[in-house]
């Protein structure tokens, strides 16, 4: 197989707060136009891994490559530049209360491109209708159920079109129908876009629907990473237990 | 040795908090400059729904403080001036004092009370909430959209309220002047303007301008500082509210010394 051209790549990384380590030695190689998965149980540090990836926040040690370049050395335009490339939807969806769900997905339109009032407004209803939310546009956030502002927010990460979407828990509180259209356009952006989709779930279906490698993510350590096939057979035991979601393993919950 | 380090520990920390707030200072007039230049837009719906919200829905609460401002302080200096047989002085006494000092500073504080809260819970609650950090990774810069147009909306807003909160307050000890203390109308209001000079009306103006950046940029930067969920945010509101008290009085007061030093 010819060598694949790596979207982001983190070396050696480490992360604490406040004395307490959350992520150690993570080496990570994501490729352009896969669906990586990353999985682990709660406080694992999932969305601190997500974080420090999209720059949010700085890792105590250890570099993260967007393509070429580590993002603690591009100034302040190259970071901006490289920020537009990405789009993040949160765990906690993040939508501004200030504005509609509507203006929130044009948000990032509106500031970055030259586009008409009325060409934004059709993008961000386009954006809308792929996750299920037409006829939503002026709801104002505070009144969505909270799956909804997680598919706004989601609708507002791919807003941009952009090359490298982080998912954090995009189906976390959905049914499972909703569950499978969302991953169906991730699936879709992923496959048709040729984009670079990095999800963090805990939900085992959508890893084994979606992901074209996996990594499992343990006690702040990565424990294994490989395609799907070789996560689901794979000899770990704590790995067996956690997709099998069993109680008794070595997985203890003190 | 331990007083020592609890000293050290405290110089450090104001330290942070100068150099952080310095930052944020230089970020939102570099923003405020460059947003233009670099032709990104400045929000002007966002400004001007902020001057609404600023402005216009203060003026009630401005009209009222400093209107009963005006009625005391005539009520409250008649008395002795009326022994002095000068009781046609409470005109200018409560034309300069509402003008000079008390409309400027006191329309700061209701507004340090009414919008600087706001700006702190608004700010502090999208930080607890990862709103700025989403604001952040859609490469918008958090200072250019949240605390840019506050400054342009308050920096012109608090002027204008003050010039209303002086009305106001005229208009109180002139009722009290006519109506009361029975003073003749006309010679109330040529006495009241007669001591009012055009420099003490711009140097009361000039303090606002210095208390709107003092109130907006303390309630941007307690939001910014702004952790621990909902708890957090009253918190931070608090300590805002109080920070721009504080630092309002002493900016008067120095201000105050400047222009009487200088022979204002
Ligand atoms: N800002 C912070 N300050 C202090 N500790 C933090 C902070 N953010 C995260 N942590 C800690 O880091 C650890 C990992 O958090 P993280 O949010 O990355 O977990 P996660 O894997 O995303 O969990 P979940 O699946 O529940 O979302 C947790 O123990 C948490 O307490
Ligand atoms: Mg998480």
């Amino acid at each position: 197989m010819p060598e694949r051209e790596i979207a982001v790549s983190v070396k050696d990384l480490e992360k604490s707060f406040e004395g307490l380590k959350v992520l150690q030695d993570i080496d990570l190689d994501i490729y352009r136009g896969e669906t990586f998965v990353i999985m682990g149980g709660s406080g694992s540090g999932k969305s601190t891994l997500l974080r420090i990836m999209t720059g949010a926040i700085k890792p105590n040690a250890g570099k993260v490559y967007i393509g070429e370049k580590e993002i603690s050395e591009l100034d302040d335009e190259e970071r901006e530049a490289m920020k537009r490339r990405f789009g993040m939807s949160f765990q906690s969806a993040a939508l501004l209360d200030s504005l509609s769900v509507e203006e929130n997905v044009s948000l990032p339109l509106k500031e970055h491109t030259r586009l008409t009032p009325s060409v934004i407004s059709i993008i961000a209803k386009m954006k809308l209708n792929l996750v299920g939310l037409q006829g939503f546009e002026h709801y104002m956030p505070s009144a969505l159920s909270g799956g909804m502002r997680k598919r706004a927010g989601l609708a507002r990460a791919i807003a941009m079109d952009p090359e490298i979407v982080f998912y954090d828990e995009p189906t976390a509180g959905l049914d499972p129908i909703m569950c499978a259209v969302i991953d169906r356009l991730i699936l879709d952006l992923t496959r048709k876009l040729n984009l670079t989709s990095i999800v963090v779930t805990h939900n085992m279906e959508s890893v084994f629907r979606i992901a074209d490698r996996v990594a499992m993510l343990y006690q702040g350590k990565l424990l294994e990473v490989g395609t799907k096939e070789q996560i689901k057979n794979s000899k770990n035991d704590i790995i067996q237990q956690f997709i099998k979601g069993k109680i008794e393993g070595p997985i203890q919950l003190s | 040795m331990h007083i020592f380090e609890h000293i050290g520990r405290a110089v450090t920390q104001w330290c942070c908090v100068f150099i952080d707030f310095s930052r944020l200072c230089i970020d939102t007039v570099y923003w405020g400059v460059m947003s233009p230049i670099k032709k990104k837009p400045l929000h002007p719906q966002i400004v001007s729904y902020q001057m609404v919200f600023m402005g216009i829905q203060s003026i009630i609460i401005v009209f009222f403080v400093m209107f009963f401002t005006g009625i005391v302080l005539a009520m409250q200096s008649a008395p002795q001036l009326i022994q002095m047989g000068g009781l046609i002085y409470v005109a200018s006494l409560v034309s300069i004092s509402i003008c000079r000092e008390l409309g400027p500073v006191l329309t700061a504080l209701v507004i340090a009370g009414r919008i600087g809260a706001a700006i702190t819970a608004e700010i502090g609650s999208m930080k607890v909430n990862e709103q700025v950090e989403a604001l952040d990774t859609m490469a918008v810069n958090p200072v250019r959209y949240l605390v840019v147009p506050k400054l342009i909306a308050l920096f012109f807003m608090l002027p204008c309220l003050t010039v209303i909160g002086d009305v106001s307050g005229l208009l109180g000890g002139y009722l009290i002047g006519v109506h009361n203390l029975r003073i003749n109308s006309g010679l109330y209001i040529q006495t009241a303007l007669k001591f009012l000079t055009l420099k003490d009306i711009y140097t009361g103006l000039s303090k606002s301008f210095v208390f709107a950046v003092i109130i907006t940029m303390v309630g941007a930067y307690q939001g910014f500082k702004t952790q621990g969920g909902a708890v957090g945010v009253g918190r931070a509101t608090t300590i805002s509210v109080v920070t721009s008290f504080i630092l309002v009085i002493i900016a008067d007061a120095l201000m105050t010394s400047i222009y009487y030093f200088s022979g204002y």
